[in-house]
């Protein structure tokens, strides 16, 4: 860049930084409406962060078993089960149940309760079935185990899969969809907010050309180029996004700060801050690029119409 | 270095067209000295304005080096109005910048560094008498302060052609003599000053070229010329 484009830029800038600071008024009411869509991404971020937390503590409580047919043999069992583990890495633990120890576990678990000790007795055999028990860190796991099971040699002996049941299948559904919900409503949220953006920078824009419309026709007069008068409108633009940006963050980072415990008591021990902090610098970027562009964007477009020679 | 060629500009009312210049024609060369007299209302702001380009002619063409100001590209026009200082009549200051930075505007538009505007600025205050006030803004200006600050922004940048329409209107005896006097020094060191008044006593006291004009048209265009209205 030559020195004098430098230079020029330079000015520019301070030019802007000018108008930002002598019109105070103004200033603030940009800053405000900037502020609301600043502060509505933030919230976008952090609801996904919410979001995808509750979706993974719902998943972790979700698992699945598998009961084979009484006549099932350990190795047939066993062979499935290394099968399974092959799938991939989100398989954490395969646990092998037999028809032995289940009986055992539903004893202790029943100790005190006569009606099932006494049903079981007069049974005489043991009909409970041995199992597997898988758990995943991804859900979604569960229906390709489950479609794997359903062919050839695994379905000649396998009885039941829990994950079939009708009310965990559901919950997990349910959740994917309102994580999903969620993340669409707050892309149209932001998109609706981007457009309030530019529509309300452009009328301020288009209000202060009107107040200031002799002094951009005097600065032309004196020789300035289009990018000399147009360039510290830009700039204050700029700074009314940057000021909407900072003020938020900090505002926001303070707050989350000091209701942290409460958030984390919400949120199923989410923590809210960490997870603000963690990704402050990405939410900032967006947040500054969101409404910066958008508002320098629909500057130009402004002014564009109204600088002619 | 000036060149006005049948030029008429007409502007279009509710009632009838207003006819503010009539085909005039004239030819000013480099380093003249023209005052440019008339009544109110007699076409010398609409001359100037055509000059500077804020206006298109109806008819005719304006040439500054030989170059049609309305037949040019926006950045060429630009460039033309960096070698151009004009005084405006209603000043043209720009109100949300100081007195300091009303005149380094013009000076940071053609590139000039901070430090020789600075001391320039400096010395053109002085001259105007506005050294005490370089942090005030326009809206705490007197008129005659007004108008100093606009001849200051005018000069700053050593312009080669100076146009000043109506400059001592607002100004006391003694700043008047000033002015007239400091353009008369810059017309000496080879700037082109075209001065638009309808004050007798500079014109007279001046003994320049003078172009007379009535109703938008000329009617009298002497060398050492007097007030003839």
């Amino acid at each position: 860049m030559s020195f004098f484009m430098f230079t020029s830029l330079k000015r520019i800038l301070k030019f802007g930084w000018h108008s930002f600071a002598r019109n105070k008024g103004l200033g603030l009411q940009v800053i405000f409406i900037m502020g609301i869509a600043v502060f509505f991404i933030l919230l976008f971020f952090l609801g996904r962060g919410v979001g995808q937390s509750l979706f993974n503590e719902m998943a972790r409580k979700v698992d699945i078993s598998i009961y084979f047919k009484s006549e099932a043999s350990e190795q047939e069992i066993l062979q499935i089960k290394n099968r399974i583990s092959l799938l991939s890495d989100n398989i954490k633990s395969i646990e092998y149940i037999s028809k032995e120890r289940a009986l055992a576990i539903f004893s202790a678990e029943h100790q005190d309760d006569e009606l099932y000790l006494r049903a079981l007795e007069e049974v005489k055999e043991n009909v409970l079935l041995p199992s597997l028990n898988i758990y995943s860190d991804d859900p979604s796991y569960y229906v390709k185990i489950s479609d794997s099971l359903k062919e050839p040699p695994s379905n000649d002996i396998v009885a039941k899969i829990s994950y079939e049941q009708p009310k965990n299948k559901q919950a997990i559904e349910t959740l994917a969809a309102i994580t999903d919900g969620l993340r669409i409503a707050g892309i149209a949220m932001v998109t609706l907010l981007g457009l309030l953006v530019i529509v309300i920078t452009s009328n301020i824009i288009r209000l202060t050309f009107v107040v200031l419309k002799d002094e951009i026709n005097t600065m032309k007069l004196v020789g300035a180029s289009d990018w000399f008068v147009r360039g510290p409108f830009v700039a204050q633009t700029f700074f009314y996004g940057l000021f909407a940006v900072i003020a938020v963050d900090v505002f926001s980072g303070v707050t989350l700060y000091f209701f942290n415990a409460q958030a984390i008591h919400w949120f199923s021990n989410f923590n809210v801050f960490d997870y603000f902090a963690a990704n402050f610098f990405i939410i900032f970027g967006f947040q500054l690029g969101f409404v910066v562009l958008l508002g320098m964007a629909s500057t130009l477009i402004t002014l564009r119409k109204h600088l002619k020679a | 270095m000036i060149k006005f060629e049948k030029v008429s500009k007409i502007y279009n009312s509710k009632n009838e067209p207003i006819v503010a210049v009539e085909d005039v024609s004239f030819v000013i060369s480099e380093g003249e000295f023209v005052c440019v007299v008339g009544k109110s209302g007699a076409g010398k702001t609409t001359l100037i304005k055509l000059l500077t380009g804020y206006e298109r002619p109806t008819d005719g063409q304006v040439f500054f080096h030989e170059r049609d100001i309305h037949g040019i590209a926006s950045t060429g026009l630009q460039k033309i109005r960096r070698k151009i200082g004009v005084v405006h009549q209603d000043y043209r200051l720009l109100q949300t910048k100081t007195v300091f930075e009303n005149l380094a505007y013009v000076m940071q538009v053609i590139g000039i560094s901070d430090t020789d505007i600075k001391r320039d600025a400096a010395q053109v205050l002085d001259i105007v008498g506005l050294e005490s006030r370089a942090c005030s803004f326009p809206c705490e200006l007197s008129g005659g302060e007004k108008q100093r600050l606009a001849i200051a922004r005018a000069l700053i940048h050593r312009p080669e052609l100076i146009v000043a329409d109506e400059p001592t209107g607002n100004l006391d005896p003694y700043h008047t003599f000033e002015i007239v006097h400091l353009f008369k020094k810059i017309s000496q060191m080879g700037a082109t000053i075209i001065l638009a008044t309808h004050n007798k006593e500079i014109v007279d006291n001046l003994k320049e070229r003078v172009i007379t004009l009535e109703r938008g048209r000329i009617i009298s265009d002497e060398r050492e010329g007097r007030f003839i209205l």
